[in-house]
């Protein structure tokens, strides 16, 4: 018995001394200073890491945090956009003492209880591009996502001639970037006469998805002039489904979030045009407000993050 | 009697508790603010629903079968339970309504595999896909969100300090460990995890036993299910989603093999803790978090070098190797 004792003991030391290697191999994520000795210790935490939106995000949090001295730890939860993980997360930040939490959260309604949790402890939150539903956060800093969709509008009905059939592919049913993002396009397509929208279908956010509706859309409506898809990875299915039909070049295909693969496509042709969110814009002004909400000096109420329209005129400035 | 087997069972998992022992103490030298009693009900608290859930799994498990449902049936369970919510049903009410879909689940599973000698993966693969998609039919896919504080009291209240989510757990815990190590039935379940045909042929209903077991893990499931939705305060329909893979993990982590037979709750117990444990200090240290995965695969695949080594050992010793 001793023998098998001291073997799983060694094992488990074997076990930990990987896991001691693995805390400092991912010693990049923490960007500490070593000058401020009492530097701010702030949590971040975004829906995922395999979507480039939330990866602009966390650079560019990173940046501010080197700017300011901050001591950065940044968190997203293994299952994609899992609302319970989230919660964890934040609770293991409050536990932490972290100073101050900036927030993407995967699911608007879910997240409050562990909001509420920061406000009992007394810890600010910085709320990034998704609207938290409740509790008290100190700040909204994201784009205008009704805006965005009015602009990319704006510049397809141009693109068109202002008249023409419209497919619009839009975000996860119930959420409310989703719902924005819809109403600034419709509400945008209605101003011209001559534009017509014929569909408008979820395709869950997801590049598989939305090639498979549009497929389906473009054999209902063959003369269809332009697809809008509300991000760039339905964007990127659309491109796949309308190259398949042979009709590259003829349809106009819009996206918003400007992702290296979309920013390529435009390069290559194949797509039209899409909208800078500027994650890292994001990221750094999020962990900036972090920093002033701390220093206590005055933050607004909402920071709008502005936003540029990408196509093949200035595509080659966004390409990296 | 009772109590000399309990200690027995205790000490067929000494690595685990080690195990678990060690995972803390690294933790608690590394990582700031781990070894406070705010932490340590912290991880209790997000142990408790995969100990829930985990218990039915393994009881699946020791039957020398799988429950690939519980993840969906959680889902499932967990919504119909919100929606009951949302349009004023009583709170006792609606959790039972709840259970009662997720026992559904369970009968179909039971009565497929117990009686009618379906194999265990396809049915339970095929209501883990149903259950999944009843819970998005119903809710459209939209998440179900608020609900009243005495309904949050479940998952997310307190009593002195100690979440009320761990009491209900602990509670369920040890009815599931009596039933387990105590009863007929629990003895039953080991027999038939060790060898079906010879459990039939010493005049065991070895039907019933797997039409009850697989009841009774929907119903954890289910219960699950609802602690969840009251601790996120929002019934979402793929919350309960890798649920399933986390059960099995906390089982196999806890000395449950696959063949069945063998092992028992108590380890799965330890299981769940050591996975809730290592997020969080893996988060407590900052860390990003794919790496967890990877640790908990290799803790599983140590566990189960552990678990043939120490067969070999006691086969060389020339004991009984074989005490199920």
């Amino acid at each position: 018995m001793k023998k098998i004792l001291t073997l799983v003991l060694a094992l488990c030391l074997v076990i930990l001394a990987g896991c001691g290697g693995g805390s400092q191999n991912s010693q990049p994520t923490q960007e500490t200073s070593q000058e401020e000795t009492n530097s701010y210790k702030i949590t971040l935490i975004v829906k995922n890491l395999v979507n480039p939106m939330w990866l602009a995000v966390k650079e560019g949090a990173e940046a501010a945090a080197k700017e300011y001295g901050v001591e950065l730890t940044v968190l997203a939860p293994l299952k994609a956009d899992n609302n319970e993980e989230q919660i964890r997360q934040v609770e293991d930040a409050i536990t932490k003492q972290a100073d101050a939490i900036v927030l993407i959260p995967a699911d608007s309604q879910g997240i409050i209880p562990a909001v509420e949790k920061a406000n009992q402890a007394g810890i600010p939150v910085i709320n990034v591009n998704t609207k938290v539903g409740g509790g008290v956060t100190e700040t909204f800093v994201a784009v205008e996502n009704y805006d965005a969709a009015s602009k990319v509008a704006e510049a397809v009905a141009e693109k068109l001639g202002q008249k023409g059939k419209v497919i619009i592919l839009e975000g996860k049913a119930g959420a409310q970037s989703a719902i924005d993002l819809k109403q600034g396009a419709v509400d945008t397509f209605a101003k011209y006469e001559g534009i017509e929208i014929v569909a408008s279908q979820t395709a869950n956010w997801n590049r598989a998805e939305a090639m498979q509706v549009t497929q389906n859309l473009l054999q209902a409506h063959p003369d269809v002039n332009a697809i809008f898809a509300s991000n760039d990875e339905m964007a990127m299915g659309a491109v796949e489904a309308v190259d398949q039909a042979g009709l590259t070049g003829k349809i106009i295909i819009a996206g918003l979030d400007a992702n290296q693969d979309a920013l390529e496509a435009i390069k290559e042709g194949k797509m039209t045009l899409t909208c800078d969110k500027r994650g890292f814009e994001q990221g750094y002004v999020g962990v900036e407000a972090a920093v002033k909400v701390l220093n206590n000096e005055p933050v607004d109420d909402r920071i709008v993050i502005d936003t540029t329209i990408v196509d093949e005129s200035n595509v080659d400035e966004f390409l990296k | 009697m009772t109590y000399a087997k309990i200690i027995k069972q205790l000490k067929k998992l000494p690595g685990i508790i080690y195990g678990l022992v060690i995972i803390i103490a690294f933790f608690g030298v590394t990582a700031d603010y781990f070894l406070t009693f705010m932490n340590m009900m912290n991880i209790l608290k997000q142990a408790s629903v995969l100990i829930v859930v985990s218990l039915g799994m393994t009881l699946a498990i020791l039957l020398g079968k799988i429950d690939m449902s519980v993840g969906s049936t959680m889902s499932l369970v967990g919504v119909v339970t919100g929606i009951c919510l949302h349009k004023g049903i009583s709170i006792p009410l609606a959790i039972c309504i709840g259970m009662a879909v997720g026992s559904i689940i369970g009968f179909i599973n039971g009565y497929l595999i117990g009686y009618r000698k379906f194999d265990y993966w396809i049915v339970t693969f095929s209501n883990m896909g149903i259950a999944q998609s009843l819970a998005l039919v119903i809710t459209n896919g939209a998440t179900i969100p608020g609900f009243d504080s005495s309904f949050r009291f479940l998952g997310d209240g307190q009593i002195y300090g100690v979440p009320v989510g761990i009491l209900i757990a602990m509670a369920i815990a040890l009815a599931i460990i009596y039933l387990s190590y105590n009863t007929k039935f629990g003895s039953n379940i080991y027999a038939v995890g060790g060898n079906e045909q010879v459990a039939r042929y010493s005049g065991i209903d070895t039907s019933k036993v797997i039409f009850k077991t697989y009841i009774l893990s929907s119903l954890l499931a289910g219960f699950a299910g609802i602690l969840l939705v009251s601790k996120v305060n929002s019934a979402n329909p793929i919350a309960g989603s890798g649920y399933e893979f986390d059960a099995i993990a906390a089982t196999l982590i806890g000395g449950t093999p696959f063949d069945g037979g063998r092992g028992g709750v108590l380890g799965t117990i330890i299981g769940a803790c050591i996975i809730a444990t290592l997020r969080n200090g893996l988060n407590m240290l900052g860390l990003t978090p794919p790496i967890q995965f990877t640790l908990v695969g290799f803790i599983i695949i140590l566990i189960i070098i552990f678990d043939v080594l120490n067969e070999k050992y006691k086969a060389k010793k020339g004991g009984a190797a074989n005490e199920a």
